[in-house]
């Protein structure tokens, strides 16, 4: 189900982290949206003029249990409708090779000849579908040899945290500019292209012009997820409102000769949103843009992230493998940590789990005034074309992309999450439930491609737990904080960032485990900017 | 190769009487050699195609060099990638740390293969002699990930060790994250890792030894230990002095992965390396240019360091990897 | 049996208690994280998070990891390909390597030393990913099997070691062969070969580990997930440290744990390699003159 895809991702998003780089991870992935964005606006004069967004018509769904919003809270269902309605009408594809890229998390998927999912959707489609898979870990080293030796397959989809160096130069380089076909009510062709919200276009809108099809993501960024069992055994709040109440959370549940601490990882993210400082930038009336370092909460969180860590409310492993995802949730849920920062998609995990007792936190300010909580980047992928002016070609490419987009619960959603009746999936009690078989066979990552708002339906786990999630997302959808940088283009930023964001990670950390005074931050915050932030800031102004 | 006065010589001069008569015409050479010719073309064929002309792409350093745009339409920088490098205080200090952590890994790692390998050799019981042997070499096998991951169980600040010592009310150690002693920690981890897969090149010098020598040498009455010092050791000594020399070769190269995996723990000063520095500051946001004039300066650094590694090996009368 | 040679004395019996002890140590540092790797891989979920990640001595025994690892995987493929790939690989790049080597060995002989620096050189300068993956594609070999074995057959190191075992053959033997009227490539057959198994033996294991253990290559190389050996396959399922997660999601199926999986790939990764090491072991203890002195 979408909830699975979702899951799937960000998670996995945040274990390359984990695999990588255990620490500086966290701060990566804190926020999904924090170090990785990918360009939109101006930037390159060569563009064309600026088109309009697709037009946003709701698309045909069934009706879920609770209604999400246009804002970003998502739909809960109970279960997948196996009656869904069909939104797609006439032939989609032309028989012919559909060669596309597509990043993957899990393994391999099992050759066509074994593979009846893959089979079904070739059928479905009318296509013969060709996946180049690219493992997630591997992203940034296959992908520049493929485009150096132009062997892109005619159909990429691109991951946006992955961050590809220069995407509008490349998109306007080697792919196709679909503004003609989706701009404004053109979309309208598509239907389930409609459906997808703006926060989604924004991702594949690059130098004003539309070069791709975004898969959306939640709009949220981060969570805490508490385990309430721990939390009130030992007597504390689950959820404190202010920040003398969030330390004397952490310091009641934290028991070291139990082994029981409060946090594992890096909750920097966590605490700048709860001193209330900006989400990466703020624009000024006058256009200019700040960044967040800047902003004068910015020390004084980490100076507090610091003294929580001097304080012992932290799992002694902190500074090493904690971020190691799989160990740390071993450790939350084995009651050892009594919370964890991750992003929303780990939610899935959480929630699929029928033993484990959990809340999510809300956010809340420092003094217990307003909360703020930073925005993600609303997509996961985008996918493109490369340079063709065949318009039947483009057009079955929008075709393919329209039927994989279909909402949650319609026809065409349950052929992409089901499979083959009998060998993908069972039905027991009215509900379709995957086999191990199905499982495997989706590997394919077709469904990773496109696609409009997610959504929440974990029936396999402990009751309620959706709606746990919807309503923190009802109180948290007033507090959202846009980065105001999200989609504008800046040359430094996209070659220069992942390196000077290292440089602040770094010395964030140094802060937090002690090893450097939080007044040091001053001076990296200064090496960041004349290292490239102050440039970042002027090419933000100029974006248009 | 330098021969003990004492014991017999264990090869006879190196220069071979066919091959000292010079002033051969060439076509005889020519004629003379060509099997040997022969024998080098696939290797120097298939080095020329992977390595050489791939080489020729180095030239990207001097580029901001941008994938889809080619060699051809990438924008002439001239040395500014060198520039920018140099001018990082933060390239300074991965050198630094890259250096010391060779020497520390040169000191003492690499003796540990040959003491394992020599120790191994006067096990009698040949059961015995292959289980270690077949034992040892394991680790090699582990990945980064791992083993990373099993010292953190065992040494962790909640390992095995110091919940023990919490336990007992003995106050923890601090050893994965203390950035003072972490480049030891990183020689340990890597003795443990590699130090038995790299017996197996010495065990091959020691087997290459002639027996004869050690019954020339009891004969004239030298103990165990003797021995090991005009037999053994000599006889490993060219073996030794080449790996030696090949290790320097690669001096700025410190396991990546490695301490990849760790940087974060003790922050970059201390463990910031070369190939951490350009994994961040040139592959993660494709400045290509950038990595490759990384690249090249490893190469300079250790082409000199090579040439005075094999000069100080002739002079101290050994082999090296080549003579002139 | 004992093999001791008669010239070596009788050791102390203390010396040898130490020796024992000594090399017992060294073999449990050595062989606990194996059982590390092979205990974790057959845990249950309870037992990994009471232990924090890894266990050490597993108290009850389930083997649902290997099942998860080759039910409906492409696993077993992948390791029919990397055993295909590796002993291919070995032969090919073992041969070119000895033959080189020897071919580099004679100082005297022509062109030899413009051909070693050649060789040496590449020691030191590596180049790049990108320039690398332009000539494997413009030799055609992208998506076949050669792209994994050809690109690193040669490596500057392994020759340099097979020259120096070489080099160091009693020049006698060279010098009696040469009498009787031996070619070169007799020579390598009769004198050679048979000199260096010992050597031919370690490097053959350096390249084949180098094989077994190159993910890189058919990362790059190989669109064709099917042609994937087993490296690339286990890649995705150690760094996919989320593998059991959808399973989760099926009612009734409880999926084995991330760790046991990663752990019992890594033991069926091992395994192989394994299995060829004792063989090479005896070549490598072999007196080498034992040999040559009867050939």
């Amino acid at each position: 189900m979408s909830s699975r895809i979702s899951r799937r991702s960000l998670l996995r998003s945040a274990g390359l982290a984990a695999a990588l780089a255990p620490f500086g991870g966290a701060l990566a992935a804190c926020g999904s949206g924090s170090g990785t964005r990918s360009a939109g606006g101006g930037g390159s004069a060569s563009a064309g003029q600026a088109v309009p967004l697709p037009t946003y018509v709701p698309p045909n769904k069934p009706k879920p249990l609770y209604e999400g919003t246009a804002q970003g809270v998502m739909d809960v269902y109970e279960s997948f409708p196996m009656d869904g309605p069909k939104t797609v009408t006439g032939p989609v594809g032309d028989g012919t090779d559909f060669n596309v890229m597509i990043m993957t998390y899990g393994q391999p998927a099992p050759p066509l000849e074994e593979n009846v999912y893959w089979q079904l959707l070739n059928k479905e489609l009318n296509l013969n579908i060709k996946p180049v898979q690219v493992p997630f870990a591997d992203f940034q080293t296959k992908f520049p040899a493929l485009v150096a030796g132009d062997d892109l397959p005619e159909f990429v989809s691109v991951p946006i945290f992955q961050n590809v160096s220069r995407l509008p130069q490349l998109a306007e380089a080697q792919f196709t500019d679909l503004s003609e076909y989706l701009s404004g009510d053109a979309v309208k062709k598509y239907p389930n292209l409609a459906g997808i919200q703006e926060a989604g276009w924004l991702n594949g809108y690059l130098n004003g012009r539309i070069y791709g099809v975004p898969r959306s993501d939640p709009i949220f960024s981060t969570q805490i997820y508490t385990k309430t069992d721990v939390i009130e055994a030992a007597g504390a709040n689950p959820q404190p409102k202010n920040l003398q109440e969030f330390r004397d959370l952490a310091k009641a549940v934290t028991d070291p000769k139990a082994g029981v601490y409060a946090f594992g990882g890096n909750i920097a993210g966590f605490l700048q949103m709860m001193f209330g400082v900006p989400n990466k930038w703020t624009r000024k009336s006058d256009g200019t843009f700040v960044s967040a370092y800047e902003h004068e909460a910015f020390i004084p969180a980490i100076a507090e992230l610091a003294a929580l860590y001097k304080s012992g409310v932290f799992h002694p492993d902190t500074a090493t493998l904690i971020e190691n995802k799989v160990q740390r949730d071993a450790l939350f849920r084995s009651g050892k940590l009594a919370m964890v920062h991750d992003g929303n998609r780990a939610f899935g995990i959480v929630a699929d789990d029928r033993e484990l007792v959990f809340d999510i936190m809300l956010p809340f300010g420092k003094d217990g005034g307003d909360a703020v909580h930073w925005t993600g980047n609303g997509a996961y992928a985008i996918t493109m074309i490369k340079k063709t002016t065949d318009k039947k070609r483009i057009d079955m490419f929008l075709k393919v992309l329209d039927y994989i987009s279909a909402p949650f619960g319609t026809r065409e959603s349950f052929v992409i999450n089901y499979g083959v009746e009998g060998e993908d999936y069972t039905v027991k009690d009215g509900v379709a439930v995957l086999t191990t078989r199905g499982q495997r066979e989706q590997d394919l990552g077709m469904a990773y491609i496109a696609g409009g708002p997610q959504v929440l339906c974990n029936p396999q786990g402990t009751p309620g737990v959706d709606k746990l999630n919807y309503d923190w997302q009802q109180k948290v959808v007033s507090t959202l904080l846009p980065n105001p940088a999200e989609h504008l283009y800046s040359q430094t930023y996209n070659t220069k960032g992942a390196a000077l964001q290292k440089q602040m990670d770094d010395a964030v950390v140094a802060v937090f485990l002690g090893r450097e005074p939080a007044s040091s931050l001053t001076a990296a915050i200064q090496k960041w900017k004349s290292g490239g932030g102050d440039q970042m800031a002027r090419e933000y102004a100029q974006a248009r | 190769m330098a021969v003990n006065q004492t014991l017999p010589r264990v090869n006879p001069p190196p220069e071979n009487k066919l091959h000292t008569q010079r002033k051969m015409p060439f076509l005889t050479k020519l004629w003379r050699d060509s099997p040997l010719l022969v024998m080098v073309a696939p290797a120097v064929l298939i080095l020329l195609l992977f390595t050489y002309i791939p080489l020729l792409g180095s030239v990207i350093a001097f580029m901001d060099y941008v994938p889809f745009l080619g060699f051809t339409g990438s924008e002439w920088v001239g040395w500014a990638n060198f520039s920018s490098l140099f001018s990082d205080t933060a390239f300074w200090n991965a050198l630094w740390n890259t250096a010391q952590i060779t020497l520390l890994q040169i000191v003492l790692f690499f003796p540990v293969p040959i003491l394992l390998a020599v120790l191994l050799n006067t096990v009698a019981m040949p059961m015995a002699k292959r289980f270690v042997q077949s034992v040892i070499y394991l680790p090699h096998f582990l990945s980064w990930v791992i083993i990373v991951a099993l010292f953190q169980q065992v040494l962790g600040g909640n390992g095995v060790l110091n919940r023990f010592l919490l336990t007992h009310d003995m106050s923890p150690f601090e050893i994965m994250s203390n950035p003072d002693t972490f480049k030891l920690l990183l020689t340990t981890q890597a003795i443990w890792k590699d130090a038995g897969w790299g017996t197996i090149i010495f065990l091959a010098a020691i087997a290459a030894i002639n027996p004869g020598l050690y019954e020339a040498a009891t004969i004239d009455g030298a103990g165990a230990w003797q021995r090991f010092w005009h037999v053994t050791l000599p006889g490993m000594r060219p073996i030794i002095v080449l790996m030696l020399i090949l290790r320097l070769g690669d001096s700025l190269t410190v396991g990546f992965e490695q301490i990849l995996l760790q940087r974060d723990a003790v922050g970059p000063g201390a463990a910031e390396v070369l190939d951490t520095f350009t994994y961040f500051n040139g592959v993660v946001d494709g400045s290509w240019g950038t990595a490759t004039a990384a690249g090249l300066l490893k190469g300079v650094v250790s082409l000199l360091l090579v040439l005075a590694a094999n000069k100080l090996a002739h002079r101290l009368g050994e082999e090296g990897v080549y003579r002139r | 049996m004992n093999t001791r040679p008669v010239w070596l004395g009788k050791p102390r019996p203390i010396a040898i208690a130490l020796k024992a002890l000594a090399l017992t140590l060294i073999c449990a540092v050595v062989v606990f994280p194996f059982l590390v790797v092979i205990s974790t891989s057959i845990a249950t979920q309870q037992q990994i998070d009471a232990n924090g990640g890894y266990v050490i001595w597993p108290t009850s025994v389930s083997f649902e990891a290997y099942k998860e690892i080759f039910n409906g995987t492409q696993v077993s493929r992948s390791i029919v390909i990397s055993v295909g790939v590796t002993a291919v690989g070995t032969a090919f790049s073992l041969a070119c390597t000895v033959l080189a080597a020897y071919g580099l060995s004679r100082r005297q002989s022509l062109f030899q030393r413009g051909l070693l620096s050649f060789v040496l050189f590449t020691l030191l300068f590596a180049p790049g990913m990108i320039p690398v993956y332009l000539m494997v594609k413009q030799l055609g070999m992208l998506n076949t099997y050669w792209s994994l074995i050809i690109p690193t057959a040669v490596s500057a190191f392994n020759i340099v070691i097979v020259r120096g075992f070489i080099q160091a053959i009693p020049h006698e033997l060279f010098d009696a062969a040469r009498m009787d009227g031996a070619g070169e490539w007799r020579i390598l057959r009769s004198v050679v070969l048979p000199n260096s198994k010992a050597v031919i033996a370690v490097v053959g294991l350096f390249i084949a580990v180098g094989y077994w253990n190159n993910y890189f290559g058919p990362l790059l190389y190989l669109n064709d997930t099917e042609m994937w050996p087993l490296q690339l396959v286990m890649r995705t399922f150690v760094l996919d440290n989320n593998v059991t997660t959808n399973a989760q999601a099926i009612p009734g199926y409880v999926a084995p744990p991330a760790q046991s999986v990663q752990m019992a790939l890594v033991a069926i990764a091992t395994l192989p390699i394994l299995c060829v090491y004792p063989f090479l072991t005896k070549h490598m203890s072999k007196g080498m003159l034992t040999g040559a002195i009867k050939g």
